[in-house]
């Protein structure tokens, strides 16, 4: 961990990550206002030292709605992160294992990253109905193969390790050699990779929100807010404005994260991730 | 070589038959009943039996599946529920809108990307390396559809130069045409510009290790000389794969960017029909679209070929 934060990047990154999380997770305290309470007295206030990033159209405190839309985001894309990692994870370690039915498997990953992913999660999002549920079923299910192909490439490289090849010759069982020798070394792409797709699904998120197939009003995702200030850009620009600095914040630093944690754990990684 | 063409070609099936099934299987993902819910909640009980009958989801989905596939196969991909047009037509009618979006914002993209990863992996560790590379990083992090509406914001409605949305067709006025593009090509090539230069800069700095660029050094070429005949050449290979991804990429991200600037693309045909649960435009979209990228990542390959002799001998 020292020696991760004595590279300045991942310093950045980490402190980047740490604004934002921590402005949301406290955003029950920090929120000067109701995110969704309507105030019409209120429409469209310039940014002032009461409202400090301005009032939407419908009077609501855009600071307030950016703290707890960005809890909503932020759920979203940890959940789909998790989910697609364990998804992918699985279907990359059977896959890279069991040569038998790594053929079929790889061949519906390549036909599912064959699509767009942004489009393929679009069209699933609409499928199943707007929801928080759904928006992170149809992501999981759009980035879910890229983490299968790293996870694949790992296990391949760490089969056919020695040290692996020595414990399966001394009679390791199969769940044992996984467990003991082949997952440990498959850990670090995969942590990476995770990152990465954390960092995208914060903004294939905030697309789907911005379409309208994200979660449905009135409570806020960073997406979402953008969309709404997207009809007054000419009286109040601020709206959509600062949403998306705090969308790239987030995203910059989770890029930074990944950066630094791919180059400490394996320079040689730079080829598989990404 | 030839060979090798039907060998990609034959790797395509797989791929698009999944790409077909996802694309059909939606619909029998849809909760609740799709006639009513297109009928709109006014409709009489025979409007939406009628509905249903004209959609064929009065028959099971297996004979669905057939038919659809029928359909597919002779390039009928059914027809719009709310347009009164033909799927294929309605898409083909607004796919020059979004592919010359994804083609000039790629042009530009590699127009700038591919010399400052040159740039960067010249100056290694130095300044211009850790200029070039930040902004690559930071254009990755940034939100195209966002940075659309700064644009809008800036050129269209502080400044007034360009419009804030529209489109004009070049046959009309190539420059009417070049000031509608010129925005939302902008804004989706900063996020393509990124992935373009850290590719560049990784292969140039394998490349530039190499003997025969030992050899142009020693032959008296410049530096300049030397990255942007020799070392460009070496990586090029590479350089196509991630501009082979980032047209999927930007197709996905052309979608939004439409949205954005109200450009009558695909994507605004898709997007709309999302809304208004038109389901025919919704596969058919997901459909031809993923089609033309795997179309595209083909010929990718066989640029592969010609970009690198070697591999043509191992052909």
């Amino acid at each position: 961990m020292k020696a991760l934060l004595a590279r300045r990047n991942f310093a950045i990154g980490l402190g980047l990550v740490a604004i934002v999380v921590l402005a949301a997770l406290g955003a029950d305290w920090l929120a000067p206002f109701d995110p969704v309470k309507n105030n019409y007295r209120n429409r469209l206030g310039v940014p002032d030292d009461v409202f400090l990033l301005g009032t939407d159209r419908y009077g609501r405190d855009v600071l307030s709605r950016i703290l707890f839309g960005a809890q909503v985001s932020l759920r979203i894309a940890l959940v789909v992160a998790v989910v697609s990692g364990l998804a992918g994870g699985l279907i990359g370690l059977v896959s890279g294992w069991w040569r038998g039915v790594d053929v079929w498997l790889m061949r519906v990953m390549d036909g599912l990253m064959a699509f767009p992913g942004l489009l393929l999660a679009i069209a699933l999002a609409a499928t199943l109905g707007p929801s928080e549920v759904t928006v992170v079923i149809a992501l999981a299910i759009a980035y879910t193969p890229r983490t299968a192909r790293v996870m694949r490439g790992a296990v391949l490289v760490a089969r056919s390790q020695d040290y692996v090849e020595a414990a399966r010759a001394v009679g390791a069982r199969t769940v044992r050699l996984l467990h003991r020798h082949v997952l440990p070394a498959c850990a670090a792409p995969w942590v990476v990779q995770q990152t990465y797709v954390f960092a995208i699904a914060i903004l294939a998120e905030a697309v789907l929100s911005f379409v309208g197939v994200g979660p449905p009003p009135p409570r806020p995702t960073l997406g979402s807010i953008i969309a709404d200030g997207r009809d007054n850009m000419v009286e109040a620009p601020w709206i959509a404005l600062s949403p998306g600095v705090a969308i790239a914040m987030l995203v910059l630093g989770l890029n930074l994260l990944g950066d630094g944690l791919r180059d400490a754990l394996d320079p040689r990684m730079r080829r598989v991730v990404r | 070589m030839l060979r090798l063409i039907i060998v990609r070609l034959l790797a395509a099936v797989p791929v698009l038959l999944v790409v077909s099934l996802v694309s059909f299987g939606l619909t029998l993902l849809v909760p609740g009943d799709i006639a009513t819910e297109i009928a709109g909640p006014t409709a009489s009980t025979a409007d939406v039996e009628r509905i249903r009958v004209e959609l064929g989801l009065d028959k099971p989905p297996l004979v669905r599946m057939v038919q659809w596939y029928g359909g597919v196969l002779h390039g009928d991909l059914g027809r719009s529920v709310l347009l009164n047009q033909s799927v294929g037509e309605a898409v083909l009618q607004r796919l020059p809108v979004t592919l010359s979006l994804t083609f000039v914002a790629l042009t530009i993209a590699s127009l700038i990307g591919i010399p400052a990863g040159l740039l960067a992996a010249a100056k290694a560790r130095r300044w211009p390396d850790q200029l070039t590379m930040g902004t690559a990083l930071f254009g990755l992090s940034l939100p195209d559809f966002w940075l659309g509406l700064l644009l809008i914001w800036l050129f269209g409605v502080k400044l007034g130069w360009l419009p804030t949305g529209g489109f004009v067709d070049p046959g009309t006025s190539f420059v009417g045409w070049l000031r509608c593009i010129a925005m939302p090509a902008g804004a989706l090539a900063l996020t393509q510009l990124g992935p373009i230069a850290r590719m560049t800069r990784a292969a140039a700095l394998e490349v530039a290790s190499s003997d025969y660029i030992r050899t142009a050094r020693a032959k008296g070429l410049t530096e300049p000389r030397v990255y942007a005949r020799h070392v460009l050449a070496g990586s090029l290979v590479p350089i196509l794969t991630v501009i082979g991804i980032g047209f999927g990429l930007s197709l996905g991200g052309a979608l939004v960017i439409e949205q954005v600037f109200s450009l009558p693309g695909v994507g605004r045909l898709v997007i709309g029909a999302v809304l208004r649960r038109d389901w025919p435009i919704i596969q058919g979209g997901l459909l031809l679209t993923t089609f033309i990228f795997v179309a595209v990542n083909l010929l990718v390959d066989l640029l592969y070929l010609w970009v690198d002799p070697r591999m043509r001998e191992e052909a």
